[in-house]
């Protein structure tokens, strides 16, 4: 069977919905960051495929490049702040145990 | 379309800051005079690039193939962010907070987020904007995160990156989906394929996708500028930030914020496709409502001041939702006039903090009116200036809010200009409990004696508080200037 | 019109000396003495009199009917059709304004260096008085409505700081309050007769303006006249209604009936405060609003008949309550609320700049008499009871025969200045043809004509009570040590013989056409006034007439001279004395009415103030009532959020929400809590905002 544009979106949605969830539930920071990654992936095969299907346009693709390239970016400031987060609250990476900020 | 760089002169001059920061932070390091040579360098650049902005040479164009946009609307905004890091330079040297060993980083990455907040101002491909957003974002992380070793900064950082990863997830992929329904990535190609959508009558399904991903889109810069409900990171973020860092994002990212608002709102959503007047106008009774409410009873001064800065965003997204000229220009006026007194609270901020041993209560400010008279009466300034009374000028900027929105003289912008004012009451509470402990209630003695904090801060805040009075009275021509701005209307 | 730059000068010259004596005066004074306290604070009304002379050469060197001068400092609001700038403008009628104001200004921030001179807050003092000429000057060189109301709210402003100058006694601060109050109710009579007048012309053009020649322009035309003269509201026209709520605002600060009841309790302030706010310059601002407005009031005969029907009763209520009173500064006080009369009198028959030349006329001789009065105050030791003075006229000769002058002067006694403005607007008054009422004209003189004899009966009794006779004052035996009266310094007596003066020859600029000599001061200010000149009629009373009338004031002030002076001279006649202890039951009625100022005090505490406690008593009952059953209701409803929350996520609500404290607190309480510092919480309710988002977009809008 041919993948058509549908296919690509179908799969790009449920990448999306994965992040979304592996956010939500998770407690391991790097578990977040990883939802993060999902998300933005899905985004990216969204542009590419959709560049795919108004015939090569360039404009998707790099986006797609860019969107690798920040989540990249992103990515990394994020770990920075979980070593840092390690550090600080006593070798725990738990997202639950920073919770002193409130109100 | 330009070929020439002229207009791009104060980027231009941004990026050969911060690399000239960085170069001199590496050479100099472990020397103390690296302080003040990384620190003028930032003053200078800004500087420059505030120069730049208003140099005859500078002619606006489209520039890097319809990617950004120099116009008066853009330089209105860059000229806000120039004169805001400028401040923010000085107050972040006289700081106890940014670590004296590390703050030519510190330097350098406030240049790289004006460089962001210029080209965010400007962008006008979904391309541009999400690059300059990321970028914003990440550079503001980094100074968030700054101090490595306090819990509160790094627990501050780590919400602040994983919920601004998820909303400009969530941006990108609303982008993502309108690239694919309208072909191109520029706004306001976007915007007249959206209208061909919505009128051509198209399949149901293609509206459907275009209004959720519009939506998505909103969620993106709803997080910017902290509006409901998209706002649950501000008094986090505020709180456990270094104060500077917290002064600096309070105007800037949230004025860039809504300048990228207004451009998308305008560009790319023209009348017809998405309603969303309407949408911006329930957002916008929420935030302010929220931000009002929830600022009542914080003891933290910066939660405080957070809440205080959710509830002006709330005030701005009303006249946004007006979506004429007059709620352009006033959304500018009411811009630079925020920047003013937002900036001041802060470092008095700064200066109590430093005084109190780095207590944040609002307990540390009563008697404040004995003990620093000049830092109680500047604090009393900016705070009436912020709920909006006359003749300070937060009342002009509030007016010109309200007018835009009563000139529409529609059922429900007078719903929303009503819980402006309803809300502008509340406000008065929280601010003036800190005016009433500065002004009656005695200084609290005990084992901090207040040590002096650095005169400087004393001298900004005193530099902020003149035009603030100032434009009380005498506001025309910020207004004709703003005015003159809104040319992305034509 | 000639663009003037220096005029800006004028108003911003106190201005300055105020900023300085506000900021450094204090350690000023304490480090280089008085002088550096008063000697700026007199230089800049000085200099503000210079620049007005100069403006009036510049004046008199342009043509009859082009004499205006302006300058503008910026656009303050340009908002639609309200054009109003910082800007100022100098015509005739506002020249003779600055005139006497910056003129006798200065001379009473002389006469303060000698009359405060053992006050301590001398700085605090200087500063307000020349804030005060500041707003004064703001308010008669505002070439619009905006700015005139900035000086009109500042005027108010400053007589509130002054009159309770020495706060630390109760009865001063609530004396200043009382005037401040007062006048609010006045102001919201100037704001809405505004308010008024602009939509009218809105409504009517299509475009408006709130400065004053623009007005003028427009309402000079026709179709404009006839559209605000048709058209009616609560059964009055446009115009009147206009008019009355502009003289609400002008009955308010010029001390009119029914709103002149915080004047004679003004009289707590300084007197040097007493003479140049509540004598020569505040009060007669209501005056200048009647006829710089006059192209208003002028078209509506309703109006002008009620102005000038208030005025003439006033005058004569004023002046009979000064028959009784002993002190000397409230006997000033109604004179001055009875002049004021006069001047609306005046401008209510349409006579604009005979109004305006009584209040300069008066500015000198009512100025002359208080600053006598506080000559005589501060020499008898802040004796302000005219019962315990008496023979002070060998203690002091130049204050007494000042005094004496400025009491011919307000008797109108001939050749004095009173004597040529209040003539000729009883004149007018009599020959007036514009009122609604026939034989209006001669109720109003007649009212007038009372008011002179009983004005003369009264300022003479005064003198005479004062000067003349035996001293029944304190001896000095209690610890002073012989302290005669005695007379005051140089700087208040050169004052005084300066002000006498002018009270004797200001009249000559304004001298009865009937006697064939020229009227300057009419000739001056009729460019001004040039507009309404063609509505305002004459009755047509024959030279004849007014030759009678003059002799017959004349004779009037005369009599009342000679019967003061019977009762009075050297305090030999018993029969004041008689009457004031008299059992008779008709006298003693009376006499305790007039002598408790016919009980209007008392009556406005129990009809107003009583309603406003009333008031305060019902909202107390319905907030503690009805408002608290809607706040236990709203606690309910906030529950219910967080159990709601409470399902889906962590312990939010436990006790924090229990509907006692009021309803927005405890909203606030809930927000803080939803708050909850954890960040999958954050994420949770951003993800459920982005669906309700795209919920409610799709439910609401299709």
């Amino acid at each position: 069977m041919n993948p058509g544009l549908q296919h690509f979106l179908v799969l790009s949605a449920a990448l999306f919905a994965c992040g979304l969830l592996c956010l939500v539930t998770r407690r391991n920071a790097i578990g977040l960051l990883m939802g993060i990654e999902l998300i933005i992936n899905a985004a990216n095969i969204n542009f590419v495929a959709f560049s795919r299907h108004l015939g090569n346009d360039r404009a998707g693709q790099v986006f797609a490049l860019f969107g690798i390239a920040l989540a990249a970016v992103g990515v990394t400031v994020a770990l920075a702040i979980v070593f840092a987060l390690y550090r600080n609250f006593n070798k725990s990476i738990d997202v639950d145990d920073a919770s002193r900020l409130r109100g | 379309m330009q070929q020439d760089l002229t207009a791009f002169c104060p980027e231009i001059v941004l990026v050969a800051g911060v690399l000239a920061a960085f170069v001199a932070d590496l050479f100099l390091s472990r020397k103390p005079i690296k302080r003040v040579v990384v620190a003028a360098i930032a003053f200078v650049t800004v500087c420059g690039a505030g120069i730049c902005l208003f140099c005859p040479a500078s002619s606006s164009g489209l520039l890097f193939g319809g990617m950004v946009h120099a116009d008066a609307f853009s330089v209105y905004f860059k000229a806000l962010f120039a004169v805001a890091v400028c401040a923010a330079v000085v107050f972040s040297y006289f700081s106890d907070e940014v670590e004296r060993d590390r703050d030519g980083e510190y330097y350098a990455i406030l240049l790289a987020m004006t460089l962001a907040m210029f080209l965010l101002s400007s962008a006008t491909n979904a391309l541009m904007i999400f690059l300059s957003l990321e970028f914003l974002s990440v550079a503001s992380y980094v100074l968030v995160a700054f101090r490595r070793r306090d819990k509160r900064s790094t627990e501050a950082a780590l919400k602040y990156v994983v919920y601004g990863a998820l909303a400009s997830g969530l941006m990108l992929f609303g982008f993502s989906y309108l690239y694919g329904l309208v072909g191109s990535l520029d706004i306001v190609e976007i915007g007249r394929g959206l209208e061909q959508i919505f009128a051509g009558g198209a399949t149901t399904s293609a509206k459907l996708i275009g209004s959720v991903s519009v939506m998505m889109v909103f969620a993106g810069f709803a997080y910017k500028i902290a509006a409901v409900p998209f706002h649950m990171w501000c008094p986090d973020v505020y709180e456990g930030a270094p104060t500077p860092v917290a002064a600096i994002l309070s105007v800037g990212p949230k004025a860039a914020g809504f300048a990228v608002l207004i451009r998308f709102l305008i560009s790319a959503l023209p009348a017809g496709t998405i309603p969303w007047p309407a949408i911006i106008g329930i957002i916008s009774v929420a935030t302010m409502t929220l931000g009002n409410i929830a600022a009542i009873h914080q003891n933290n001064i910066k939660r405080l001041l957070a809440y205080s800065s959710i509830a002006h965003a709330g005030y701005m997204l009303m006249a946004v939702s007006a979506g004429s000229p007059d709620g352009t220009s006033a959304v500018m006026f009411y811009a630079a006039v925020y920047m003013l007194m937002n900036l001041g609270a802060f470092v008095v901020v700064m200066s109590v903090r430093a005084s109190a041993g780095g207590s944040e209560e609002i307990s540390t400010y009563d008697g404040l009116s004995k003990t620093q008279p000049l830092l109680a009466v500047l604090m009393t300034i900016f705070l009436f200036s912020l709920v909006g009374i006359p003749p300070f000028g937060g009342f002009i900027g509030k007016f010109y809010l309200f007018a835009a929105l009563i000139k529409k003289a529609g059922y429900w912008y007078y719903v929303i200009a009503l819980a402006g004012v309803v809300n502008s009451a509340v406000s008065l509470y929280y601010y003036a409990r800190i005016i009433k402990a500065m002004f009656l209630k005695e200084p609290v003695s005990g084992n901090n004696i207040m040590k002096r904090a650095p005169a400087a801060f004393a001298a900004i805040a005193v530099i902020l508080a003149v035009p603030v009075l100032v434009l009380g009275v005498y506001w025309s021509p910020l207004y004709l200037f703003a005015e003159r701005s809104t040319d992305i209307f034509k | 019109m000639t663009q003037y730059p220096l005029l800006a000068l004028i108003p911003l010259l106190p201005l300055l000396g105020a900023a300085y004596n506000a900021f450094v005066g204090a350690r000023m004074q304490k480090r280089f003495g008085y002088a550096a306290v008063h000697v700026p604070a007199i230089l800049m009304p000085g200099i503000s009199f210079v620049i007005t002379v100069l403006a009036f050469a510049r004046l008199v060197s342009l043509p009859h009917h082009e004499r205006v001068l302006t300058t503008t400092l910026w656009s303050w609001m340009p908002v639609g059709s309200v054009d109003a700038g910082v800007a100022f403008l100098m015509d005739p009628l506002a020249l003779v304004m600055c005139g006497f104001i910056t003129f006798v200004g200065t001379l009473i921030h002389i006469y303060s260096v000698g009359y405060m001179h053992e006050e301590p807050s001398y700085w605090r003092f200087f500063s307000y008085l020349n804030l005060f000429m500041f707003t004064m000057l703001v308010l008669v060189l505002a070439d619009n409505f905006i700015l005139m109301f900035v000086g009109w709210e500042g005027v108010g402003l400053c007589s509130y700081l002054l009159i309770s100058f020495w706060y630390k006694e109760k009865k001063n601060a609530v004396a200043g309050m009382k005037a401040f109050i007062v006048n609010r109710i006045g102001d919201f009579g100037f704001l809405l007769g505004l308010l008024l007048l602009f939509w009218s012309i809105h409504g009517v053009t299509g475009g408006s303006s709130v400065v004053f020649r623009n007005i003028e322009e427009i309402l000079a035309q026709p179709a404009v006249r006839e559209a605000l003269s048709s058209q009616t509201v609560l059964g009055l026209s446009l115009i009147s209604m206009i008019g009355i709520l502009f003289f609400v605002g002008a009955m308010g600060k010029s001390a009119q009936i029914p709103l002149y009841v915080w004047l004679p309790d003004a009289m707590a302030g300084p007197t040097p405060v007493s003479a140049l706010i509540h004598a020569a310059t505040m009060v007669t601002a209501g005056v200048y609003l009647v006829a710089r407005l006059h192209f208003v009031f002028a078209l509506s005969p309703l109006v002008m008949s009620w102005v000038a029907l208030v005025g003439a009763v006033t005058a004569v209520f004023a002046a009979t309550i000064g028959f009784f009173q002993h002190d000397i500064k409230k006997v000033l006080a109604y004179s001055t609320v009875s002049q004021l009369g006069y001047m609306f009198i005046g401008v209510g028959v349409g006579a604009y700049w005979v109004a305006i030349f009584h209040v300069m006329t008066h500015a000198f001789f009512k100025a002359c008499l208080f600053l006598g009065s506080g000559s005589v105050i501060l020499g008898c030791h802040h004796e302000q009871d005219m019962r315990r003075m008496g023979g002070l006229k060998k203690f002091m000769p130049v204050t007494a025969w000042t005094y004496f002058i400025a009491c011919c002067a307000i008797a109108g006694f001939p050749f004095t200045s009173g004597f040529f403005s209040k003539d000729e607007i009883l004149w007018k008054a009599f020959d007036s043809g514009n009122l609604l009422f026939p034989g209006g004209g001669l109720m109003i003189w007649a009212l007038g004509a009372l008011g002179a004899v009983c004005t003369a009966f009264y300022m003479f009794r005064s003198y005479y009570m004062t000067f003349t006779g035996e001293y029944r004052g304190a001896h000095g035996h209690n610890g002073h040590g012989g302290h005669q009266p005695h007379e005051s310094p140089r700087n208040m007596t050169h004052v005084l013989v300066v002000l006498a003066a002018f009270s004797l020859v200001a009249g000559f600029i304004g001298l009865p056409h009937l006697w064939h000599l020229p009227s300057y001061l009419h000739h001056w200010l009729d460019p001004v006034f040039s507009g309404s000149a063609e509505i305002i009629r004459s009755a047509g009373h024959g030279s004849g007439h007014e030759w009678a009338l003059m002799i017959f004031s004349v004779a009037l002030a005369l009599t009342g001279w000679a019967f003061a002076r019977w009762l009075y001279r050297d305090n030999r006649n018993a029969a004041p004395s008689r009457l004031i202890e008299s059992k008779h039951p008709l006298v003693c009625g009376i006499h305790r009415l007039v002598y408790n100022k016919y009980y209007v005090d008392e009556i406005y505490d129990a009809v107003f103030v009583g309603f406003v406690m009333w008031f305060r008593k019902i909202c107390d009952w319905i907030d503690r009532n009805i408002v608290d059953a809607l706040v236990n209701f709203a606690g309910l409803f906030g529950r219910l959020v967080g159990r709601v929350h409470g399902l889906t996520d962590t312990h939010v609500v436990d006790g924090a929400v229990n509907g006692t404290a009021w309803s927005i607190a405890s909203m606030g309480s809930a927000l803080r809590l939803v708050q909850t510092g954890n960040l999958r919480t954050y994420l949770y309710i951003a993800i459920s905002g982005a669906i309700a988002l795209v919920i409610m977009n799709f439910i609401l809008f299709g």
